[in-house]
């Protein structure tokens, strides 16, 4: 094999690899621009009462349309994720300790996972009257490949999966620390 | 020492040439730009896309074409790579349904990034061919 030959294979070559780089990052830019239509909704919403605090436990489901899964990383959201109710006092969670469980969202499935906040002491007594028109809004995280992305929220903490009678209480009744939900989550669907 | 006798490209090899090279520079620019994006859980060098390009022209000059083929793939590579890249960097839009007015607009006032990014990263072709020029006429040849 003679020079030129050599430079002609390590130009294939070379190519091959440029193609190997670009495809898993013009993919993982593409699902990152199309983060919006990550589905995020609660389906539960309890009031857990234990002995040092109230805590606010949401089930929430998260729906991936993307063809690339995704990861809901366990952390404290300081990114601004809240529940806001409709009216009056938008302390009564306190919003900077929302409690993520982690979770993995198959391409083309959901996931349901538990967001815990943790309720201001002035307001344990009037949480369910609170939560009457309240939202989760803010930024929901999820992970692409190592990756956080910030998923806008702004969905109803009452929403219409519930009143379907899935599982929820209208009158949101305090349970006991013991019957706090697990922390394993499922998921449904699979990839594309 | 052997007189050195240069290839000459034909139109064709130079056309599908210079279209290849431009291929692989515009996506390697575009790797580059956008190492900030780059899956976490897959690290790669930071300079792994400038090291790339050096060895395309480093490769590019190993041919030993003459200086009209070589001026005619860097051009036509010129050419390609930069709406290659900017193409693969307004991905998200161009898939997104934008009409083509917005495009136009989108290019006329956020294209200069691209073509700032280009400026600044296509040269490196040239200096890996200059490394291998260097090698062959150099002191150390």
């Amino acid at each position: 094999m003679n020079r030129r030959q050599v430079g002609l294979v390590v130009l294939v070559v070379l190519g091959v690899v440029t193609v190997g780089l670009t495809v898993p990052l013009t993919q993982n830019r593409l699902v990152r621009a199309n983060a919006d239509t990550v589905e995020v909704a609660v389906t539960d919403t309890r009031v857990v009462n234990g002995t040092e605090e109230t805590t606010l436990v949401l089930s929430v489901d998260v729906s991936n349309p993307t063809r690339r899964s995704l990861t809901v990383p366990e952390q404290v959201a300081y990114g601004g994720l809240s529940v806001r109710p409709e009216s009056g006092d938008r302390a009564f969670v306190q919003r900077r300790v929302a409690e993520i469980e982690s979770g993995e969202v198959p391409a083309g499935g959901s996931t349901t996972v538990t967001v815990r906040f943790p309720v201001r002491d002035a307001y344990t007594d009037r949480v369910g009257s609170l939560l009457d028109g309240a939202v989760l809004a803010g930024q929901f995280p999820v992970e692409l490949d190592g990756r956080v992305i910030e998923v806008e929220v702004d969905t109803p903490v009452r929403g219409e999966s519930q009143s379907s009678g899935a599982s929820v209480d209208p009158s949101l009744p305090s349970v006991e620390p013991s019957e706090r939900p697990s922390l394993t989550h499922r998921a449904t669907g699979g990839g594309r | 020492m052997a007189r050195l006798v240069r290839y000459e490209a034909s139109l064709f090899e130079r056309a599908v040439g210079g279209t290849a090279v431009g291929l692989v520079a515009g996506m390697l620019t575009f790797v580059h730009s956008r190492l900030p994006t780059w899956p976490a859980a897959f690290p790669i060098p930071d300079q792994t896309a400038v090291i790339l390009l050096l060895l395309v022209g480093f490769a590019l000059a190993v041919l030993e074409l003459d200086m009209r083929s070589y001026i005619s793939i860097t051009l036509i590579a010129a050419a390609v790579s930069l709406p290659t890249y900017t193409a693969l960097d307004f991905a998200p839009l161009l898939t997104s349904g934008v009409s083509p007015g917005q495009l136009f607009f989108v290019l006329v006032f956020a294209g200069g990034g691209q073509f700032s990014a280009w400026m600044l990263f296509f040269p490196v072709l040239f200096a890996g061919s200059g490394t291998y020029v260097l090698y062959r006429n150099g002191p150390f040849s």
